[in-house]
């Protein structure tokens, strides 16, 4: 099978499979848009992404290889977040850190359905948890001052569960 | 060199009810370092006053004098929660989650950070919540629909509104809330901003509506009114509740438009059979104490339902509502259908 060559930031080479990096619509594109030939062993650069997250997502991309494309995706219908298959569970079963950087990686390789499947695993871990719950199981820093947090939690009365 | 008589004590009496209850850690017994080092006094001009307390003082002839004495410092206990630490990331990815927010989620979201709280002042996520889970909704009021609409004033509030009319968690929230539910009792302190009634059939609506006011608010308001317009955000209607009074009967009520409510007491009426509702008014904040008596006071007899509606209720009064079916009261049709509220 055709190799390709994927440069991570930290300058680690991963050699895939042509067609498993073509989930990659970024990736996709610079190699149509470049011409290179699936007998060429290019190496492409991925500035944006070290090799701890590269190599979760050939790991991820390599599982879900034979998947069916994704259908053309209705922004606005509702989105359901309870769809997550075990493996992907599983799979993202990881600290806090990756799995943002995961999300980040998902949107630069342009990979939708590993962005849909870990943006949904975030949506869901912020379900039922106060704001304080949220930021210490992702370990986000709090900007706001009491003042402020009194504030965004009063505009927000109308969502509270009473 | 002999120990002077009574030099113990003159130190005991150094140690302040003040030094106690401004204590960073809890003072068991006095330690004699304490005693050791006595105050520095110092003249008027090398006093400054935010770093000095006034502090009684007593000599060793019990005679009682006030002197300055430098604060304690406080530094340490309120810098030691210093654990603000965590990790700021970047904006792109709380824009990616924020389309997979459900609308229950909102608050919390919003709460996380200032990036999170940026993305709900965002257009396209409400209009995206709004294409999500009202769109089309049969039971959507003419005016909270959003389909042909690109006014970018007041978008937030329209597409609550529109929530709680065609999203189910938020419907079934709704349908479920009982008229026990509602705390009159918590707009005390709340200005009155309007009162009007309506009849049904066989009773009357009386209706307050209350604000509460901050006073800085009035300050805030600088922006222009370009500015104003473009704010998705914007919200006349916030802080705002309505009381929703059910009686047998008319009772006239007097102006009440600028009062404050002070009081609030529902009892039993006369017969058992309904309530009596007594609301107490005084005019300005600063009067509205147990102590203070109310200037005004709206007693309503045969009270039959008190209901509070906060802003997104479908059934808070606005200008035409058009309520779901599974809400709707046929008995309580308006006499007055004035729009008091969209001045």
């Amino acid at each position: 099978m055709p190799n390709i060559k994927l440069q991570s930031s930290d300058n680690e080479v991963f050699a895939v499979d042509i067609e498993i990096a073509k989930c990659s619509v970024t990736i996709k594109t610079m190699l149509e848009d470049l011409g290179v030939d699936d007998e060429e062993e290019e190496v492409v650069p991925l500035p944006n992404v070290n090799s701890a997250i590269l190599k979760k997502v050939i790991q991820w991309a390599t599982y879900h290889k034979d998947d069916p494309p994704l259908p053309e995706d209705d922004e606005n219908k509702e989105k359901r977040t309870d769809d997550i298959s075990s493996w992907d569970a599983d799979f993202l079963k990881v600290d806090q850190g990756t799995l943002f950087e995961l999300i980040l990686a998902a949107n630069y390789l342009d990979i939708k359905g590993l962005l849909d499947v870990t943006c949904k695993t975030v949506a869901n871990m912020i379900k039922g948890k106060t704001p304080d719950e949220i930021r210490k199981t992702f370990n986000i820093k709090n900007d706001f001052t009491a003042a402020e947090e009194d504030q965004v939690r009063k505009e927000n009365e109308w969502c509270e569960e009473k | 060199m002999p120990k002077k008589k009574g030099q113990k004590k003159i130190s005991n009496q150094d140690f302040t009810i003040n030094d106690c209850a401004n204590a960073p850690k809890p003072v068991g017994k006095l330690k004699k370092s304490v005693d050791a080092a006595p105050p520095v006094e110092l003249s008027w001009d090398q006093i400054q006053d935010e770093e000095c307390d006034l502090v009684e003082e007593y000599d060793e002839n019990g005679i009682k004098s006030i002197v300055y004495r430098k604060k304690r410092n406080h530094s340490k206990s309120e810098g030691d929660n210093n654990e603000n630490a965590g990790v700021i990331y970047p904006e792109i990815v709380w824009y990616l989650i924020s389309k997979f927010i459900k609308p229950e989620d909102v608050g919390r979201f919003a709460g996380i950070n200032k990036s999170t709280y940026a993305m709900t002042k965002r257009e396209s996520f409400w209009r995206l919540l709004y294409q999500k889970y009202c769109k089309n909704n049969p039971n959507l009021p003419e005016r909270l629909r959003l389909e042909n609409s690109y006014k970018v004033y007041g978008l937030r509030q329209r597409v609550i509104r529109a929530l709680y009319h065609s999203y189910e968690v938020f419907t079934k929230k709704v349908v479920n809330q009982s008229a026990h539910d509602s705390k009159p009792h918590e707009l005390v302190k709340r200005c009155c901003v309007n009162v009007w009634f309506t009849k049904g059939l066989h009773h009357w609506l009386i209706y307050f509506k209350f604000k509460k006011l901050h006073p800085m608010q009035r300050l805030q308001n600088t922006a222009s009114l370009i500015e104003e317009l473009g704010r998705v955000d914007a919200n006349p209607e916030e802080n705002s509740q309505v009381l929703q009074v059910t009686c047998q009967n008319f009772y006239e009520v007097p102006p009440l438009m600028g009062m404050t409510l002070s009081s609030v007491s529902v009892v039993l009426s006369q017969g058992f059979r309904h309530h009596r509702l007594h609301l107490g008014f005084n005019t300005g904040s600063h009067n509205v104490s147990r102590d203070i008596l109310p200037e005004c006071t709206v007693i309503l007899d045969s009270v039959i339902n008190i209901v509070v509606y906060d802003w997104w209720h479908p059934k808070y009064p606005y200008f035409d509502n058009k309520l779901p079916s599974n809400m709707r009261d046929e008995e309580a049709l308006p006499v007055l259908k004035k729009d008091f509220f969209n001045c």
